[in-house]
């Protein structure tokens, strides 16, 4: 139990620097997410016998929900326990919008300590094919700064547009993923 | 370190940072009850015996049994708005609010004679609470199921039902400042109704409008 305690106080610590605009900060949470957002996605799929869903495609839309979702975490409380819900609540969403209608008992979820599902390498074709509704704009520049690794000031002297030009369009092609993958219709 | 190309993307997008879910409770709350209020007063007037109200016991023990409900939802509101689901845990406050009106309820059955009770629960205003009080609530449940979409609920059912029940006793706790009826039959029997209505239509459009 400690261990899961002390897994979330270091969490929160990275939560609450990159709530203060600490993008190293925040690159180091999500990465520390990755993996457990595997196992949760992998472990639930194959639990509700949907293992042919693919998972990566679920990890992804956990991730984008938590970044768009990250306002709503309490800093006084812990993390994982807003992470578990907004997992739960994708995971669901994902499976219905397959067809499927399903409940994901939640309490599963919480003696998940890491141990990583292996696999590396794939992820790049699966984003191209996750943001492939997004209008060009919006699309190549999510695609520069994630599987072209870009800043977003490179990505935006590339396209000879404006930083902040950008930095919207960035914004907004998150949003428009978000709503693609979301409950919202 | 574990990577994922979608974290840089993420990551190029953290000083687009939305306000603090509580910040942006605190400040719709605040921005529409002080809008209903002022249109409400302004309509109907603060009260007609003033601020002679302030000595009346009875009345401050009607506007604290409003308070200790909207400081036992309070919390329970920020729990609405996040992904994890309400539970009856999350309730406690609410239970201690509960009894308090049961004492204050209590209070009044032995102070007053049985005679009296019918007319301390019709009261005078009575259907004036029930026609004005949803007036001032829809609005104020309008702003929240609003602020409620742009967090994470689970649950959209139960969140929309918390926010109906909050902005009840806001709504309440407006109204009862205008209104000369202070027995806490009166407003447990018509604020009740009140209450129970806003709460099912929380739960009703939250059905419809809380999905993220």
């Amino acid at each position: 139990m400690d261990a899961l305690k002390g897994r979330d106080e270091q969490l929160s610590a990275w939560m609450r620097a990159a709530n203060r605009g600490d993008q190293d900060a925040y690159r180091t949470l999500l990465s520390a997410l990755l993996p457990i957002l595997r196992q949760i996605a992998v472990k639930s799929l194959a639990r509700v016998g949907a293992a042919t869903v693919d998972s990566e495609d679920v990890v992804q839309e956990i991730m984008l929900a938590i970044h768009m979702r990250r306002h709503t975490w309490d800093e006084s409380a812990m993390v994982m326990p807003w992470v578990y819900g907004i997992a739960r609540h994708k995971i669901i969403d994902a499976l219905r919008r397959r067809g499927r209608r399903l409940e994901v008992p939640l309490d599963e979820f919480e003696e998940i300590i890491e141990a990583p599902v292996g696999r590396e390498g794939l992820s790049e074709q699966e984003l191209v094919r996750f943001v492939h509704r997004l209008g060009d704009r919006q699309r190549t520049i999510v695609l520069a700064v994630s599987v072209e690794g870009l800043s977003i000031r490179d990505a935006a002297q590339r396209l000879g547009i404006s930083e902040g030009t950008a930095r919207v369009t960035l914004h907004r092609g998150l949003k428009t993923l978000a709503r693609i993958y979301g409950s919202e219709r | 370190m574990h990577t994922h190309p979608l974290i840089g993307a993420l990551v190029e997008d953290l000083p687009s940072s939305p306000r603090r879910m509580s910040e942006q409770i605190r400040f719709r709350v605040g921005i529409s009850t002080v809008l209903v209020g002022s249109v409400f007063y302004g309509l109907y007037g603060l009260r007609d015996d003033g601020i002679a109200a302030l000595g009346d016991v009875r009345f401050l023990f009607k506007l604290s049994l409003l308070l200790a409900l909207i400081l036992a939802l309070w919390p329970v509101l920020h729990r609405a708005a996040g992904p994890i689901a309400v539970k009856p845990r999350d309730l406690r406050l609410l239970g201690w609010a509960a009894l308090y009106w049961l004492a204050m309820i209590g209070g009044e059955a032995m102070l007053l004679p049985r005679g009296e009770w019918n007319r301390a629960l019709m009261g005078e205003n009575g259907i004036f609470c029930l026609t004005v009080m949803p007036l001032i609530g829809l609005p104020l449940l309008a702003a929240m199921l609003v602020t409620l979409r742009g967090g994470a609920p689970e649950g959209a059912v139960a969140s929309g039902a918390v926010a109906g029940f909050f902005c009840a006793s806001v709504a309440g706790l407006i109204y009862a400042v205008h209104c000369p009826d202070e027995s806490p039959f009166f407003v447990v029997f018509w604020y009740g109704a009140v209450a129970i209505a806003l709460t099912v239509m929380g739960a009703l459009s939250g059905r419809l409008l809380l999905r993220w």
